[in-house]
């Protein structure tokens, strides 16, 4: 069969007006902040981060010992005050609410929030919760034997206590279990400032009590305080920021960056510079579809409808893990390297759509796309595909079968793969005909392979919505059997997991029938075990033992487990 | 930033990576200055004790090694482990409080000066297992030997000549000449 002309279906659906406002852009100038800056600490993070520096110094000065012997005058002078206090009837209540503190609570906290977080399955979160305990529970234990304090003398200790007293180990633990489930369970905003004043009762009342029964030193209390609140309050806002990891209290996909005022603002500023459009409104589009970006509708001043992808560096590392966890299953397919940065993620997407544009391929119109965060985020902006439905839920009409086949031709011709070929890539329009969206994965010269995977995808994905049999009387227009048989002898659940996943709950075996209507053929091979991909398991393995074990030490000592 | 940040992690993990056995071979209870603010602790934690508890200096055997440390409010724990690459290392615990129950142990002559000396065998059978006592006023403290193997009476004696015992009012002048040297 031989190739027809272009399909002459390139998606413009939007006014010519992106492109006409070049005088209306603005350049950055140097030193001029980025629309979204990079996001900080905060007000309250860099406050505590500077008391706990403050506080770690007064530490040092422990260490010191006319500062040492001076702190320790101060200290017991401020317990015997608290002692005058003591009434007969007031002491067993303290020692009982010294229990606040117990171990047996703080277990309780701190598998409690790992449930919670298991269950919503805020996996990085969860990590970073892990990660920090290690760091805080070892810092603890080394500046606990580093300091090496006594109890407090001068005044009767009438409470139970347990090893040298600076920094407090209670009060430090329950600072950090509650801290860290304010961050991982208690949404930004309203409920988490809400959180946080909730969290002072149980931390002041067990340093009442500690202080009234001297079991420790005002200053083992404030060091402890320090590390417990501003290791997880740094971690959390550094390593798991409420813009990029939005807590959502649902089992669902963390893909999806929050688009609130903020980010809504930095939106406007970069389309307004860099696109030299103004922007009416912008809103989340189809989440459920999207696995590796926050698709968005943008409508602009002049009512012009856009598409925009959101994409940042939580995605950038998730097609890094998603790759690293496709090559230890199925080999590393010869053409799947991660990316190194966001800039070069969303540069691939927009390049790959311009040239499948130029190829004359139904994609939808890119326009470029803009800065938010240098090196962090991006907003990549195409045209609006109005009234088209995803294949997997669209009439697939004959002409629809003709023309995403044909389009299928026109790939290989022009020497372009789309390689994720699946029914939400691939849209029908009213007129019957296809659009191909999600364009990032696309490639320039792929291999036959690649190729012959994409033919055989693009036929399961309309045989999902018709029958095999049509499908395969239409490919004939387009391709010899002979090239049909090799894409359905190249795939296979390696190359195409959510496309088996569907065909498992239609019940049909398409992939069968296929190949049962097509030539044999021999299988194409794709899981290769090689000496890179054997040495990549063993590091894994190697390296995820270690950490589990170092975790589950770390959880042994802090008596967590 | 970045590499800051990672300095500043693996710094972070390297510190938390020191287990506690590691950094509590550094806070023994040695007798002298060197111990005085282990030894200060466990009097603390024996508030009467007119006796606390001692390591001699460069004694421990080397193959010895800690494998647990403990002080609170109730005592002092405090177990070695001799000879880990052994298939039974033996093991040998000191215990210090205020009161021990000497019921069921004979009484020795003690080579410690103001105490006195309780001994109880469980089996001499292929090592030994058992425990010596010392009281005195305010406090006890007992030491556990589960010495497997025909060195046995090696690791008593290293336990006897490790330990001895400072007066209260010695652990107290020590702890006070490091916070206000003279």
């Amino acid at each position: 069969m031989t190739a027809t002309g272009p399909s002459s279906s390139t998606v413009r659906g939007a006014p010519a007006g992106v492109g006409q406002h070049r005088g209306q852009r603005r350049r950055r100038p140097s030193g001029e902040p980025a629309p979204l800056p990079r996001g900080t600490l905060q007000t309250s993070g860099t406050a505590w981060l500077v008391l706990t520096i403050g506080g770690l110094v007064m530490s040092l000065a422990m260490l010191i010992q006319p500062t040492a012997a001076l702190l320790t005058q101060l200290d017991t002078a401020v317990l015997e005050r608290v002692a005058l206090l003591r009434a007969d009837g007031v002491t067993p209540l303290m020692r009982d609410v010294q229990a606040v503190g117990s171990q047996w609570t703080i277990r309780l906290l701190w598998w409690a929030t790992m449930l919670v977080l298991v269950v919503f399955r805020r996996w990085r979160h969860l990590f970073v919760l892990l990660i920090s305990m290690f760091i805080f529970d070892g810092l603890l234990d080394a500046l606990v034997v580093l300091f090496a304090r006594e109890r407090p003398v001068g005044v009767e200790v009438i409470g139970a206590w347990d090893g040298f007293s600076h920094p407090s180990r209670p009060v430090a633990m329950l600072a950090f279990a509650l801290v860290a489930m304010v961050y991982t369970l208690a949404p930004h905003g309203t409920a988490r400032n809400r959180a946080k004043l909730l969290i002072i009762a149980p931390i002041a009342v067990l340093v009442i009590a500690r202080l009234y029964l001297a079991v420790d030193h005002p200053t083992d209390i404030v060091a402890a305080v320090g590390l417990g609140v501003t290791i997880p309050l740094v971690a959390f806002r550094r390593f798991a920021p409420d813009e990029l990891f939005p807590l959502v209290n649902r089992r669902g996909r963390a893909a999806h960056l929050t688009i609130d005022e903020r980010r809504i603002r930095a939106i406007h500023t970069a389309l307004q510079d860099q696109l030299g459009v103004r922007l009416r409104s912008v809103a989340p589009f189809n989440l459920e579809e999207s696995f590796g970006s926050t698709p968005l509708r943008i409508v602009l001043d002049d009512d012009t409808v856009l598409f925009g992808k959101l994409y940042a560096a939580s995605h950038m590392r998730a097609d890094r893990w998603y790759k690293l966890g496709r090559t230890l299953r199925y080999g590393r397919l010869e053409d799947e390297r991660p990316f190194s940065t966001v800039r070069r993620l969303v540069q691939q997407e927009d390049y790959m759509a311009r040239v499948m544009r130029d190829a004359g391929l139904p994609v939808a119109a890119p326009h470029g796309f803009v800065e938010l965060t240098p090196e962090r985020e991006y907003l990549l902006v195409t045209d609006f595909i109005p009234d088209a439905r995803e294949s997997g839920d669209a009439e697939i009409t004959e002409t629809t079968i003709d023309h995403a086949l044909r389009v299928v031709r026109e790939m290989w011709d022009a020497g372009l793969a789309h390689r994720d070929v699946k029914p939400a890539n691939v849209l029908v329009r009213p007129d019957g005909r296809i659009a191909l969206i999600d364009v990032f994965f696309g490639q320039i010269r792929p291999s036959p392979w690649r190729q012959a995977v994409d033919l055989a995808a693009m036929m399961i994905v309309l045989a999902l919505r018709t029958d095999a049999e049509t499908v395969y009387q239409h490919a004939l227009r387009y391709f010899t059997p002979e090239e049909i048989a090799e894409g359905f002898a190249a795939t296979s659940e390696a190359t195409r997991p959510s496309l088996h996943r569907m065909m498992r709950t239609d019940g049909r075996d398409l992939l069968a029938r296929f190949r049962e209507l097509a030539p044999p053929h021999p299988r194409i091979r794709v899981q290769r075990w090689s000496a890179r991909r054997i040495g990549l398991t063993t590091v894994v393995l190697i390296g995820g033992i270690l950490v589990i074990s170092m975790l589950v030490s770390s959880l042994h000592e802090a008596g967590l487990l | 930033m970045r590499r800051a940040t990672l300095g500043a992690l693996l710094a972070a993990l390297l510190l938390a990576g020191c287990s506690t056995a590691e950094v509590a071979d550094g806070r023994l209870p040695l007798c002298g200055q060197a111990g005085a603010k282990t030894t200060f602790l466990m009097a603390q934690a024996a508030p009467d004790a007119a006796l606390i508890p001692c390591m001699v200096p460069d004694a421990k055997p080397a193959s010895w090694s800690v494998e647990a440390m403990k002080i609170d409010s109730a005592g002092t724990h405090l177990a070695f482990i001799g000879d880990m690459t052994s298939t039974q290392p033996q093991r040998i615990e000191m215990l210090f409080s205020g009161a021990c129950d000497v019921t069921g142990t004979v009484s020795v002559p003690s080579d410690e000066q103001g105490t006195e000396r309780f001994e109880h065998v469980d089996s001499v059978d292929g090592g030994y297992v058992g425990h010596r006592s010392y009281v005195f006023d305010g406090g006890c403290v007992r030491y556990r030997f589960d010495a497997p193997g025909e060195g046995w009476s090696a690791v008593v004696h290293d336990a006897s000549t490790l330990w001895t015992f400072m007066p209260r009012t010695e652990v107290v002048a020590l702890r006070d000449s490091a916070l206000d040297p003279p």
